[in-house]
């Protein structure tokens, strides 16, 4: 029985490693290898065509000479933020607003959710070229509507105080109709039992929702605001396409700098440095969610 | 009391519809946009629609840069992203949900733990290793990187613990190896979320765009993302109705798909959300 058991246990082994020999070979060389490659180009001074320099950890001491003198690093953090704190709260009351119409069940609701869909299927590339026009400030439609209410209306992508506000808008009307359908699976997740049971209590509306779906909700709202937070680090495309950086340095994000000390300035040691801070910070902004998952939301029991 | 629920619904209604409307002006204003007389644009008194359709931007577009090149590459890349990820994930996926190893639940989590690194701190490896291997302005720098996936093993895993063991256990009673088991009970049986996971996988492969921008150069490479941007670069702000139709012929595909698969796509948003 023994021996059988084992020789059992051998064969489902093998069979396990010609399962997974593709995918682990895919992500050993192409997700993890390249965390330790780098780590270590991090440590050089290297722009691909000449031979590296080891340079210790200068590249992170460049950063924090950055952060802290507040040079244009300090300014693309603080842009950063500033297009995180300007779209996650947005996206996120809209979409839950969004997802809370479509959880009624009336007629003709599953062709809004599609409408609503849209936007998160279509390349960011396209969205950024409709809108970079949409704004212009002379002729773009914006504008054209905007002149018949008011006397001046904004230069947006052209204006300093006004380009990244009109990135904001931009994403969160790209992104909302995917957080919806997160929000909305939610919704539907939660038990008509639960509100049966504070109707009888004499709840209203509000208080159903204050009491009963914000609460049941709390695990869906803190992955999608984990997941925004991440993404708003991670902005890129629609800055490359619809602003470059400029009004630089106004809406030079992160990533932007990023890509731009590494693939414009061949700056690679220092451009990975930059990625791996990144990356720390990502990992506790997940790692803090994951406790926090654990300590605060409520289950439903 | 029912005139207060007609009232909530036509409330209900106006919010949907308000917000609808807002998704797709741009959209609409893309549409038109890419037919009209290109110095239309520019003149003060802007009439909705345009003079007439010219369709002309369209040719224009499709000659003033490769895009028949664009579009080839991005189907090319996305079915071969998709195909790959399809089948290693669902292998590995099977693994980790039926078969019984040594350190199974620690090689599970080092794979999840992969999902949490961004792509912007692999990239400059990746390049780096592209350049070495010289793939730059290849189709393997655009395929073989992604053709392995931690997120599509983790979705289908779920999905293959759900299905009863007692199938598979008289499969085995009849002889069935783990081959044939995974072959002609498993896959199957998962045809709802490997559809799911398809169309997840192609729509990040067909929209991905700055890995495409830093490892391709030539022109016949591109994949439309890329191409969009070199039109862009191109046309700069001198004409939008050119622009506006790269746009629609961008957009276009991965529209009529999702209306095709709407059902799929949402069940693959939402399974993105039981991610935890």
């Amino acid at each position: 029985m023994n021996t059988r058991k084992s020789l059992r246990t051998g064969r489902e082994a093998a069979a396990a490693a010609g399962f997974l020999a593709p995918s682990f070979i895919g992500l050993l060389v192409f997700a993890i290898v390249p965390i330790f490659g780098a780590l270590a180009v991090s440590l050089l001074d290297w722009d691909i065509l000449t031979p590296p320099k080891f340079v210790g950890l200068a590249n992170y001491v460049t950063i924090w000479e950055g952060l802290t003198k507040g040079d244009t690093l300090r300014q693309v953090l603080a842009n950063t933020v500033y297009f995180t704190a300007g779209t996650v709260p947005l996206a996120m009351a809209a979409s839950l607003a969004i997802a809370l119409l479509l959880n009624r069940k009336i007629w003709g609701v599953a062709a809004f959710r599609v409408i609503y869909f849209l936007p998160s299927v279509t390349s960011i590339v396209a969205l950024s070229i409709i809108w970079r026009l949409m704004y212009n400030p002379e002729y773009g439609i914006i504008n054209r509507v905007l002149g018949l209410v008011i006397a001046n209306p904004p230069g947006w992508l052209a204006d300093p105080n006004w380009s990244m506000p009109a990135i904001i808008i931009m994403s969160v009307w790209t992104g909302v109709g995917y957080n919806a359908i997160l929000y909305l699976a939610g919704l539907q997740g939660i038990g008509a039992s639960y509100y049966e049971a504070a109707r009888i209590d004499g709840a209203n509306a509000w208080q159903l929702f204050r009491h009963v779906t914000w609460p049941l909700l709390s695990p869906t709202t803190l992955f999608i605001f984990t997941m925004s937070v991440i993404g708003g680090f991670q902005v890129f495309t629609q800055i490359y396409m619809m602003t470059a950086g400029r009004p630089t340095p106004q809406t030079t994000v992160y990533v932007y700098h990023v890509y731009s000390q590494a693939f414009t300035s061949f700056k690679l040691g220092y451009a990975s440095a930059l990625a791996f801070v990144l990356f720390l910070t990502i990992l506790v902004v997940t790692l803090a969610q994951l406790s926090v998952t654990k300590r605060w939301t409520f289950y439903g029991n | 009391m029912k005139r207060r629920a007609l009232i909530i619904d036509i409330a209900v209604y106006l919010a949907l519809g308000a917000v609808g409307v807002s998704m797709l002006v741009p959209f609409g204003w893309m549409l038109i946009a890419s037919l009209r007389d290109k110095t239309e644009f520019f003149s003060q008194v802007g009439s909705l629609l345009p003079s007439g359709p010219h369709s002309d931007n369209y040719v224009q577009a499709w000659t003033s840069v490769p895009f028949a090149s664009f579009f080839a590459n991005s189907v090319l890349v996305a079915v071969c992203v998709t195909l790959g990820q399809l089948i290693t994930c669902s292998f590995s996926a099977y693994a980790f949900a039926r078969l019984r190893f040594k350190g199974r639940d620690a090689l599970f989590i080092a794979y999840l733990s992969t999902m949490m690194v961004p792509t912007q701190v692999t990239m400059i490896p990746l390049f780096v290793l592209m350049v070495k291997l010289r793939w730059i302005d290849s189709y393997l720098a655009l395929i073989v990187p992604f053709v392995a996936s931690a997120y599509g093993c983790f979705l289908l895993r779920q999905f293959f613990l759900t299905i009863p063991q007692e199938l598979e256990d008289a499969a085995t009673i009849d002889g069935c190896g783990h081959w044939s088991i995974f072959a002609r009970i498993i896959l199957p049986l998962s045809k709802p979320a490997l559809s799911a996971f398809g169309v997840i996988a192609f729509l990040g492969s067909w929209n991905s765009f700055i890995w495409p921008l830093i490892v391709i150069n030539r022109p016949s490479m591109k994949t439309l993302p890329i191409g969009l941007q070199s039109l862009q670069g191109y046309y700069g702000d001198g004409n939008w109705a050119v622009l506006m139709a790269g746009a629609v012929v961008a957009a276009l595909p991965m529209l009529i798909i999702f209306l095709i698969a709407q059902k799929q796509f949402i069940e693959g948003i939402t399974l993105t959300g039981l991610k935890e």
